[in-house]
C-alpha cells in the first residue's frame, strides 16, 4: 500500500472518478429530465454535483499527467512516449496533443467547460442537454480507463446491465398501467427513484474498485486487441439494424391504429427491450476478454513487459523520453488542438438541443437558445481548421495550407454541414419551414465529428494520411460511439417523425425560402462527395476494394467543388437581397445591378492583367490533355462530350473569381444599406460580413493555389515556357556559396548558415559524457543554442576555430564568445538565402528593389530531417522558399594547420599557398574596460584572389593583460587571431589556423510565388467577425425570449 | 412567379442529390487510384499507388541539373524498378520504413508524381533505455 499513492495511482482514480461522475451525472439529468413541473429534486442537484465532480476529475487527470511530463517521471509510458529532458516548459502542454489519450482528455476538457457553463446558465433545457454531454462524456471517459476486463467481468457488466434494463421495462410497464388509471403524476415515479439511485451508486462504486484493484489491468501478459469487425461488434450492429426495422414497422402500426396510450412510453418500452436483447446475445455469446480504452497513467512497464531491461533491472527506469515530435513544438502547434478540439467539442450542444426537443416534444422551442451555440460551435471549429492551414503553409515543406487529406477533409465536412445547418435554421425562423432538415443538419454535424475521430483514430487510414494516430486498437469502442449515436438519434427521428410539425407551403423560385434551402443543398452535396473521396480506405474494408486517392487529387477537388464555390458565391449574392429586402422578381434585377457590375467589371480587368502577367493557371496542363484527346478521340459523343469539359472548365476559374466578387459587392451593398437605416440595423449584418469575408477568402485561394508560379526555374523573367512532360519540369536550383543565381524574378546567393551571434548569455552545460559536453546557451538575437561539443576536439566559433584544453570550457563561461559546432540551434539550421528582385525593362534585367534574406531551416532529428520554409510577405504575394536535400556531412572529420605570422606595417609573409599582407594598424579609442584596441587590416591572397581580415586585439585595464581577438575568412576556412604587440620590434604577432578539408556545403532550395494570399487571411478574419457579431445578436435574442 | 410546393422540392432534391452522387462515383472511381505493383502497372496507362521499399540504396543518385532523383525500389510482391522523382530526394526518405509512389510505369522506369515517407513506428523496435537522448521520428498527431 506504500506505493499506492503514486502520481499514476492518483491519476487512475481521477479517471476512474470521472467515469463514474459521468455515468451518475448523464442517468441523473435524464431522470430529472423527465420529471413533470421542473420540480427541484435531489436528481438535478445529484446530477450538477457529479457533472461538476466529472469536470474537476478531468482537470485532475490533466493535472496530474502534466506534473508526471514536468517532473520526467519516465517510468510511464505516456511521458516517456512523448516528452523528453529538453522539451521546453511552454511546450509540454503539446505533449497532450501528440498521444490519443491525452487528445480524447482534452475533448472532456471542453465538454466539462462547456458542461459548466450551460449548468450555471440554467434554462428548461438544461436537463437534457447535460445529460447528452454527460452521456458523451462518459463515451470518452471509457476511451481512457485501460482497464482489461476478463471475460467474468464482462458477463458481471452484461448482468448489470440486464439488471437496469429489465428495470426499466418494468417501469415502462408500469407507466403504462398508471396513465391507464390517470394517478397523479407526483406517486407515479417515487417507487423507481430510490432504488435507481442506489443500483447507480452500487455500479459506480464497484467500477471504480475494479480500476484501483490493479495496475493499469494490463495484469498477465498479451491481450487481443479489439478488431473491428469481430463477432461480437457485428451482433451487435446486426441487432441495431434489426430494431431499427422494428421500430419503423411500429411507428407505421400506430399511424394505422390510433393507440395513442401505447405510443407514449414506446421509445422507452423498445429501448428497454433493445437493451435486453443486446444483452441476451451478448451474455450468451464468446466475449472473450475486453480491452477498454487506454490508460494514460500505464506504466511503461506494462506497455513493454517482454523488454530485455526488466530481467537485469526490475526497476528500471529511462533517463530520458522519446521526446515529443518537432513539429508540434511549435506555438501554432500549441494553440491549433485545442481550438479545433472545441470545434468539435462545442458540436455536441446544439445536438444536445435536438436531443431534447425530440424527446421532450418540444419541436419548435429548441432553435432559440440553440443558435448562438450553433454558430458559437461553426465558427471555432472553422478557426480550428483556418489555424490548421496556416500551420501547415508556415512550417510544413509542401508549399500549401491544405492538402486535402483525409483527416483535414474529415473536419472540413462537419463544418460545411454546420454552416448549411445555420441557414436551414434561419429558415425556420423565417418561415418555420424545414424544420425537419434543420434537425437533420444539426444532428449531422455532431454525427460527422464522431466519423471524424473514427477515421483519425482507429488506424483505418493507416499509410494513406501523415496525420493518424497510432492504433490503439480503439477502433472497436469508436465504431460504438458513431454507431450508438447514430442509430439512436435515427431512432428517435423515426418514433417521433410524425409529431414534429410541418408547414406545407408553396414558395417562390425567387424567395429567401428557396435560396436558403438551395444554399443547405450546396454545402450537403459539397460534403457527400468530400466525404465519399475521403472515406475510400473505409470503401475498400467494407468492399475488399483496392482503392487509392486520385494521383491528380488537387485537380479533382477542384473540378467538383469549383462549382459549388460559384453557387455560394451567387446564392449568398442574390440571396442577401431577397432575404432583407423582400423583393420581387422585377425589382431584384434593378437590385442586383450595381454589385453585379462592379464584380465583372472588376473580374474582366483582373483576367485581362492576368493574361498580360507571367503566371499561368495550375490546371493548364491537364485542359491541354482534354483539348488533346477531344481532337484525337474516335467517337463523335466523346468529342462532343471532352470538348465541351474543355469548354466549361477553361473559364471556370473567372467564373469562380466573378461569382466570388458578385458575393463580396453584393454583401457590401447590403451592409451599406442596413447601417443607414433609420433603426442603425448594422448589428444584423453579421450575415453579411461572413458572406463579404467568405468571397475574398475564394479570391485568395483562387489566386494562391491556382495561380501559383515555381520561380526557382532557370530561366530569366519573361522567358515563359510550359512543359510538356512532367519529367522536364525542373522546380528546384542548387546554389554553392556565394555564388548568384538568377532565378525567375529573382537573383538569389546562398551566403551560408546563420550562427550564433555574439555575445551570448545564459551559458549553461546541460550534460557531461566522457568525451562531451552539451551546452545551452542564448545569442545576442535571442535564439537558444544547445549542442554536444567534444571535449577535446576542435570547437566552430565565429566560422572560425578554437582549440580547447579540457578546461577551456569553464573558462570561457565567464567570458562572452559565441560558439556553435556545426551551426545548430537545438539541431537546427538556418540557411541564409539573400534575395534581389529583378524585373525586365525594355529587354534588359535591372534590380528593384532592396534586397533581403530569408532563412528556411531545416532539422536534423537523430536520423530523420524536417525542413520548414521562409516567407517573404509581400502585399500582393507571398515568395516561400524552402531547402531539401542538404549533404550530409556525419562522417565529416575536419583536418587543420596551424601557422605563425608575424607582420609589420606593409610587410607581406608567405605561408604555403597564402600570403599574408598587413595594410594597416589602426588604434581604437579607449574607455573604461579597455586601455588600448587596436584593429590590424590583413589582406590575405591566395593565389588571384583576396579578402580582407580585420582581427582586434585589447588590453584591459583591471590586469593589463591583452585579449586577442579573433577574424575568420570562411572563403579560405581561415581564423586569424590578433596575439600580440611588440613594440620594441614594431611587429605584430597572429596565429591563423585553417580548415583544410571543408565540409560540402551547397543547398538545393524552390521558390514559389503565392499570389494573393493575403486575401484568404484577410477574409478569415472579416468571417469570424461576422460570425461574432451574429452571435451576439443571437444570444441576445435568445436571452430575451426566456 | 410559379409556387413550388415544399414536398415536391424536397424529393426534387433527393432525386437531385442521388443523381449528383451517381455521377460523383462515377468520376472517383475513373480518377481514383490503386494500389498496385510494378508488373500491374505496366499493363495500363493509369496513374497507380506502389508501396514498397528503398533497396540497392548505392544506385540511387539525384542530378542536380536536371533536377531528377533516381533510385531503386522494390515493391510488395518482390518486382523492382528504377524510379525517377524530379524534385531532390525527399525528407526522411533514408529512414523510411516503408515508401509509397505515385506515378506511372513508363516502361523503362517508373515516373514518380508523389512520394510518401513512412517513418518507422515509434512501437516498433523501441529502445527504452534511451542510448540516445534525442527524438525519435514518429507521426504528428491531430
Amino acid at each position: 500500500m506504500n506505493d499506492f499513492f503514486t502520481g499514476g495511482k492518483i491519476g487512475e482514480l481521477f479517471v476512474a472518478l470521472s467515469f463514474a461522475c459521468a455515468a451518475i451525472a448523464a442517468i441523473s439529468y435524464f431522470i430529472a429530465n423527465k420529471k413533470p413541473g421542473g420540480e427541484k429534486s435531489g436528481w438535478e442537484a445529484l446530477g450538477k454535483y457529479s457533472f461538476l465532480i466529472h469536470g474537476i476529475s478531468v482537470a485532475g487527470i490533466f493535472t496530474t499527467l502534466f506534473v508526471l511530463i514536468a517532473t520526467h517521471q519516465y517510468q510511464y509510458n505516456y511521458v516517456w512516449a512523448h516528452s523528453s529532458n529538453e522539451l521546453p516548459v511552454y511546450y509540454m502542454i503539446s505533449c497532450f496533443w501528440e498521444g490519443q489519450e491525452g487528445s480524447f482528455l482534452l475533448w472532456q476538457f471542453w465538454h466539462s467547460v462547456l458542461g459548466a457553463i450551460l449548468i450555471f446558465r440554467g434554462g428548461e433545457w438544461r436537463n437534457i442537454v447535460i445529460s447528452v454531454i454527460a452521456s458523451v462524456e462518459l463515451i470518452l471517459s471509457s476511451m481512457v480507463l485501460g482497464i482489461f476486463l476478463n471475460e467474468a467481468v464482462v458477463k458481471f457488466l452484461l448482468a448489470g446491465a440486464l439488471f437496469a434494463a429489465g428495470f426499466y421495462l418494468l417501469l415502462g410497464f408500469r407507466q403504462i398501467r398508471l396513465q391507464t388509471l390517470s394517478m397523479e403524476p407526483e406517486t407515479k415515479n417515487k417507487a423507481g427513484n430510490g432504488l435507481f439511485q442506489l443500483s447507480g451508486a452500487i455500479f459506480a462504486m464497484l467500477l471504480t474498485a475494479l480500476l484501483l484493484r490493479g495496475n493499469s489491468g494490463f495484469g498477465s501478459g498479451q491481450f487481443e486487441a479489439d478488431g473491428a469487425f469481430s463477432s461480437v461488434a457485428f451482433a451487435f450492429f446486426l441487432l441495431f439494424g434489426l430494431v431499427f426495422v422494428l421500430l419503423f414497422l411500429q411507428s407505421v402500426y400506430h399511424r394505422l391504429s390510433a393507440n395513442d396510450r401505447l405510443r407514449s412510453s414506446g421509445t422507452e418500452m423498445l429501448s428497454a427491450g433493445f437493451v435486453l436483447a443486446c444483452g441476451i446475445v451478448l451474455a450468451l455469446s464468446e466475449t472473450g476478454a475486453w480491452k477498454l480504452g487506454s490508460t494514460p497513467f500505464l506504466t511503461l512497464k506494462a506497455a513493454f513487459p517482454g523488454n530485455a531491461i526488466y530481467q537485469l533491472d526490475p526497476d528500471f527506469v529511462p533517463a530520458n523520453g522519446s521526446g515529443l515530435n518537432s513539429l508540434l513544438q511549435n506555438y501554432w502547434m500549441v494553440i491549433h488542438p485545442p481550438t479545433l478540439f472545441l470545434g468539435f467539442a462545442s458540436t455536441v450542444v446544439p445536438f444536445a438541443f435536438v436531443i431534447g426537443a425530440l424527446l421532450n416534444g418540444k419541436y419548435t422551442e429548441w432553435i432559440r437558445p440553440a443558435t448562438p451555440w450553433t454558430i458559437f460551435s461553426v465558427m471555432i471549429l472553422g478557426i480550428g481548421i483556418i489555424m490548421g492551414g496556416y500551420w501547415a503553409y508556415e512550417t510544413l515543406n509542401f508549399g500549401g495550407y491544405w492538402n486535402w487529406d483525409a483527416v483535414e477533409n474529415a473536419s472540413l465536412v462537419p463544418w460545411l454541414i454546420g454552416i448549411g445547418s445555420i441557414h436551414s435554421m434561419i429558415s425556420f425562423r423565417n418561415s418555420k419551414m424545414f424544420l425537419k432538415l434543420t434537425m437533420g443538419m444539426v444532428i449531422a454535424t455532431f454525427i460527422l465529428v464522431l466519423y471524424s475521430t473514427f477515421l483519425t483514430r482507429s488506424g483505418i487510414l493507416g499509410e494513406t494520411s501523415v496525420h493518424t494516430f497510432t492504433d490503439l486498437g480503439l477502433s472497436g469502442q469508436l465504431l460504438v460511439l458513431l454507431f450508438a449515436y447514430f442509430f439512436s438519434v435515427i431512432l428517435l427521428f423515426v418514433v417521433r417523425w410524425n409529431d414534429i410539425p410541418v408547414i406545407s407551403k408553396n414558395i417562390h423560385f425567387w424567395s429567401k425560402d428557396f435560396f436558403l434551402f438551395a444554399a443547405v443543398l450546396v454545402f450537403v452535396f459539397t460534403s457527400i462527395g468530400i466525404t465519399i473521396s475521403t472515406s475510400l480506405p473505409v470503401i475498400n474494408k467494407i468492399f475488399g476494394t483496392n482503392l487509392a486517392a486520385p494521383a491528380a487529387l488537387q485537380f479533382f477537388y477542384f473540378r467538383w467543388n469549383v462549382w459549388f464555390a460559384v453557387l455560394i458565391g451567387v446564392l449568398s449574392g442574390i440571396g442577401q437581397f431577397l432575404y432583407w429586402k423582400k423583393v420581387e422578381r422585377k425589382d431584384l434585377g434593378n437590385a442586383i445591378f450595381r454589385p453585379f457590375l462592379i464584380a465583372i467589371l472588376l473580374a474582366s480587368a483582373i483576367i485581362v492583367l492576368l493574361a498580360f502577367s507571367t503566371m499561368q493557371f495550375s490546371f493548364e496542363g491537364e485542359y491541354r490533355a482534354w483539348l488533346q484527346e477531344a481532337e484525337t478521340m474516335e467517337g463523335f459523343t466523346g468529342k462532343i462530350s471532352r470538348y465541351f469539359q474543355f469548354g466549361l472548365f477553361i473559364f471556370a476559374d473567372e467564373i469562380l473569381l466573378a461569382s466570388a466578387l458578385f458575393s463580396v459587392f453584393a454583401n457590401l451593398d447590403i451592409i451599406i444599406q442596413l447601417s443607414r437605416k433609420k433603426e442603425k440595423l448594422f448589428r444584423v449584418t453579421g450575415g453579411s460580413i461572413a458572406h463579404v469575408g467568405f468571397g475574398l477568402m475564394l479570391v485568395g485561394i483562387l489566386f494562391s493555389s491556382g495561380y501559383d508560379t515555381i520561380v526557382s526555374t532557370n530561366f530569366s523573367p519573361g522567358d515563359l515556357q510550359f512543359f510538356e512532360r512532367e519529367q522536364d519540369r525542373k522546380d528546384n536550383v542548387m546554389l554553392h556559396p556565394m555564388v548568384p543565381k538568377i532565378i525567375n524574378g529573382y537573383q538569389v546567393t546562398y551566403v551560408g548558415k546563420k550562427e550564433a551571434l555574439p555575445p551570448v548569455s545564459d551559458i549553461e552545460i546541460i550534460e557531461e559524457r566522457d568525451r562531451e559536453i552539451k551546452v545551452r546557451f542564448r545569442d545576442s538575437r535571442g535564439e537558444t543554442y544547445a549542442d554536444w561539443m567534444p571535449r577535446d576536439n576542435f570547437l566552430v566559433m565565429n566560422n572560425g576555430f578554437l582549440l580547447p584544453d579540457t578546461g577551456f570550457i569553464r573558462l570561457f563561461l565567464n567570458e562572452t564568445v559565441a560558439f556553435a559546432r556545426p551551426p545548430h540551434a537545438n539541431g537546427r539550421s538556418f540557411y541564409g538565402l539573400l534575395f534581389q528582385t529583378l524585373v525586365m525593362e525594355k529587354d534588359t534585367i535591372i534590380v528593384s528593389g532592396d534586397p533581403f534574406l530569408l532563412y528556411p531551416e531545416s532539422e536534423i532529428n537523430g536520423q530523420s530531417i524536417i525542413s520548414h520554409p521562409a516567407r517573404k510577405i509581400f502585399a500582393d504575394r507571398d515568395l516561400y522558399v524552402h531547402v531539401s536535400s542538404l549533404p550530409s556531412n556525419s562522417e565529416f572529420k575536419p583536418e587543420y594547420e596551424e601557422m605563425e605570422v608575424v607582420l609589420a606595417k606593409g610587410d607581406t609573409v608567405k605561408e604555403g599557398e597564402f600570403s599574408f599582407y598587413l595594410k594597416d594598424v589602426a588604434l581604437l579609442d579607449s574607455n573604461e574596460t579597455w586601455s588600448l584596441q587596436a584593429r590590424a587590416v590583413i589582406e590575405v591572397f591566395a593565389g588571384d584572389t583576396s579578402f580582407i581580415a580585420e582581427p582586434v586585439i585589447r588590453f584591459a585595464k583591471s590586469d593589463g593583460l591583452p585579449r586577442p581577438g579573433n577574424f575568420v575568412l570562411p572563403q579560405f576556412g581561415m581564423r586569424i587571431t590578433f596575439r600580440y604587440i611588440d613594440h620594441k620590434n614594431k611587429v605584430l604577432g597572429f596565429f591563423v589556423l585553417r580548415q583544410k578539408t571543408i565540409p560540402e556545403d551547397y543547398v538545393i532550395m524552390q521558390a514559389i510565388h503565392k499570389p494573393w494570399i493575403n486575401f484568404l487571411w484577410l477574409g478569415t478574419f472579416i468571417l469570424v467577425a461576422g460570425f461574432l457579431l451574429a452571435i451576439v445578436r443571437r444570444r441576445k435574442e435568445a436571452a430575451g425570449s426566456k | 412567379m410559379k409556387k413550388m410546393n415544399i414536398g415536391l422540392l424536397v424529393i426534387g432534391a433527393l432525386i437531385l442529390a442521388c443523381g449528383f452522387t451517381w455521377i460523383f462515383v462515377e468520376d472517383l472511381m475513373k480518377e481514383a487510384s490503386t494500389y498496385s505493383t510494378f508488373e500491374e502497372s505496366g499493363k495500363s496507362d493509369r496513374s497507380v499507388h506502389i508501396v514498397g521499399e528503398w533497396v540497392d540504396r548505392n544506385n540511387s543518385d539525384y542530378d542536380p541539373e536536371k533536377d531528377v532523383f533516381r533510385f531503386q525500389m522494390l515493391d510488395s510482391v518482390g518486382g523492382k524498378m528504377t524510379v525517377l522523382y524530379n524534385n531532390p530526394m525527399p525528407e526522411n526518405f533514408e529512414a523510411a520504413e516503408k515508401v509509397v509512389v505515385v506515378g506511372k510505369n513508363m516502361g523503362e522506369y517508373f515516373q514518380a508524381g508523389q512520394i510518401v515517407t513512412k517513418c518507422p513506428s515509434k512501437y516498433g523496435e523501441t529502445d527504452i533505455t534511451g542510448k540516445e537522448s534525442e527524438s525519435r521520428p514518429s507521426h504528428p498527431a491531430q
